[in-house]
């Protein structure tokens, strides 16, 4: 594109012959499109040298707005992902299995287990009450209540999120695990800190005032930060499949992340509400590179339109080319026909 | 003369075209303090074909000057460390994916084994149903045959034998250890027969694979046994005959 804008204001002596892109009285001094106004009063030859001078300095102006753009662009860089939360990775999943009420039960029990051991507690106490009809309708209703009792105590709906980070911490400590019973690798570490940095999030969205939670949530992610950068250092395949895994990029963890007011403000963690007041200074700053953003889409505009009327004249000359080529061929074989005709009528003549 | 050669750490790459970032180090005597001290120099460096990435260690040679900072090109690559990060990146994203559907098999799996231990209990709670009223004595010949029936009906489904069973009909994980146990004791017990029917000529085969699974190098017949001895005490390990 910045090729493209450069070479469109160098060309403008195609435009020369051109009617004005916009209306002259929008072309202010200062602005890009000023150039174009130039090229068509360039009619004059007495201001054809100024004019030029004038032209090479335009096109100075633009490569350096243009590469002071892309440095500025380059040196703020925004995060690929969301550098506390990440982007999807595990954590869906197991959020998603913490909340599954069909085969998780409270406390770490196992549905599938709580249902035989019940099964087998009803069977006991059945085989107790063997003889009476009446006393088996009886204790078989009591063992009915005692598995609903039992249900309801023990229902995901009826725990606590401590419970269930817990429960979140486990699955991720055996999903991580270099091998059974492994609760220390990095890799480990790094899930478990991540399972915590989501949960604490939560309560962070919910207690906005509490500033000591958030302090402990902001050294988590910093300490996963530093985990995973030693990770990196001495198994670098598994550190790229663990930040993978976790939903995290590699900038995240190698760049610097102060966990503070912009990172709440531009991730929306307290809704839209502006949390930074800027200083004047910073301010000028911002609007600064705003306009150049503004002029350097401007000249990229310009360019635009410039390049389509290079090419289509670069067509229109081709055009040209070729139906004189046309002509050429014609008059050619009108010219062998002609000749061809008069040999006929000759040997005709002849017998 | 020869050319300039450095070697250096590529540390900025993908912002300029053709051009990286190459910083190299080199060491200089401070005569004022009388110690060797670590000099930085970056140098901006030709690379046609862009196959540099940030954490290469690259040779560079100097070159006529091809714009105002750049004198240098890419000579060789030394440790292409930055290349092989982007590969390991490249690679970890596919192995998310079989990850991931690997997990989802597995989720469907246990809600699958889920319902069949529900569906079971159900199956036996109605069998202890129908139980009672086959031996209730109000009951005419042909509502018992219909009763007889459903009770052996569930009874193959299931694979139950006798009705109340003394076999296991439900896995309990609790029970597992317990059955591990009496396996490892059972096992210990039939040590000596169990080895010496690995050794018998027609087993050699078995043993041979089962050996070199434990170990590559070959072993020692003493280390064999040993090693059989153990794979034998693991109670999750099948042996090929009864004993």
């Amino acid at each position: 594109m910045f090729a493209n804008s450069v070479r469109a204001f160098s060309t403008g002596r195609i435009v020369l012959r051109r009617a004005p892109v916009a209306p002259i009285s929008s072309l202010v001094p200062g602005h890009p499109r000023y150039a174009a106004k130039l090229f068509i009063e360039a009619q004059n030859p007495k201001h054809a040298k100024s004019i030029r001078r004038k032209e090479r300095k335009l096109q100075r102006r633009i490569i350096r707005d243009v590469n002071n753009l892309k440095k500025y662009d380059e040196t703020n860089k925004p995060f690929e992902v969301d550098p506390v939360l990440g982007q999807g990775g595990f954590m869906e999943r197991i959020k998603r299995e913490v909340a599954n009420q069909d085969t998780r039960l409270a406390g770490g029990f196992d549905r599938e287990e709580f249902e035989a051991l019940v099964y087998g507690a009803e069977k006991a106490a059945l085989d107790k009450a063997k003889g009476s009809s009446v006393l088996h309708e009886a204790t078989k209703l009591a063992e009915e209540r005692k598995k609903r009792a039992l249900m309801t105590i023990l229902h995901l709906r009826n725990t606590s999120v401590a419970d269930k980070k817990k429960l979140a911490v486990k699955l991720a400590r055996e999903e991580f695990s270099r091998s059974e019973g492994d609760s220390g690798s990095p890799e480990v570490q790094a899930a478990v800190m991540t399972v915590k940095i989501h949960f604490g999030m939560d309560h962070v969205r919910a207690n906005k005032k509490d500033h000591e939670f958030t302090q402990y949530i902001r050294q988590l992610v910093q300490q996963r930060q530093r985990i995973l950068k030693y990770l990196k250092r001495v198994r670098p395949e598994d550190y790229y499949l663990t930040i993978a895994r976790l939903g995290l990029t590699d900038d995240v963890i190698t760049r610097e992340f102060p966990m503070g007011r912009q990172y709440f403000e531009d991730y929306k963690v307290w809704g839209e509400k502006k949390l930074i007041k800027h200083s004047d200074k910073v301010k000028k700053k911002m609007e600064q590179v705003a306009a150049l953003r503004k002029k350097v889409s401007d000249y990229h505009e310009v360019a635009k339109e410039k390049f389509v009327l290079y090419k289509n004249s670069r067509l229109e000359k081709e055009k040209k080319i070729e139906l004189k080529k046309l002509a050429k061929e014609e008059a050619r074989l009108a010219r062998a026909k002609l000749a061809e005709s008069s040999e006929s009528g000759n040997t005709n003549t002849s017998t | 003369m020869a050319k300039q050669n450095f070697v250096g750490l590529v540390v900025s790459q993908g912002k300029m075209s053709k051009t990286v970032k190459v910083r190299v180090q080199r060491k200089v005597y401070d005569s004022r303090i009388h110690k060797e001290l670590i000099k930085r120099k970056d140098y901006l460096v030709h690379d046609e074909g862009e196959i540099c990435k940030e954490g290469d260690i690259v040779r560079i040679e100097s070159i006529p000057k091809i714009s105002s900072r750049k004198a240098f090109a890419i000579a060789e690559i030394k440790v292409n460390k930055g290349q092989q990060f982007a590969l390991y990146e490249e690679l970890a994203k596919k192995r998310v994916i079989e990850i991931e559907q690997q997990k989802g098999v597995e989720t469907e799996q246990n809600k699958s084994n889920l319902l069949e231990t529900i569906s079971r209990i159900e199956a036996l709670r109605k069998l202890d149903d129908v139980a009672i009223a086959y031996q209730a004595s109000n009951v005419s010949e042909t509502e018992r045959e219909k009763l007889l029936k459903e009770i052996n009906d569930i009874k193959d489904k299931y694979k139950i034998k006798s009705w109340p069973s003394t076999q296991e009909i439900l896995p309990l994980d609790i029970n597992k250890e317990e059955i591990q146990l009496n396996e490892i004791e059972h096992r210990r017990k039939f040590m000596t027969y169990i080895l010496d029917k690995f050794y018998e000529p027609e087993m050699s085969q078995k043993r041979e694979e089962i050996l070199s699974q434990l170990s590559t190098k070959p072993l020692k017949k003493n280390i064999a046994k040993n090693l059989l001895r153990k794979y034998v005490l693991k109670p999750e390990n099948e042996i090929p005959f009864p004993y």
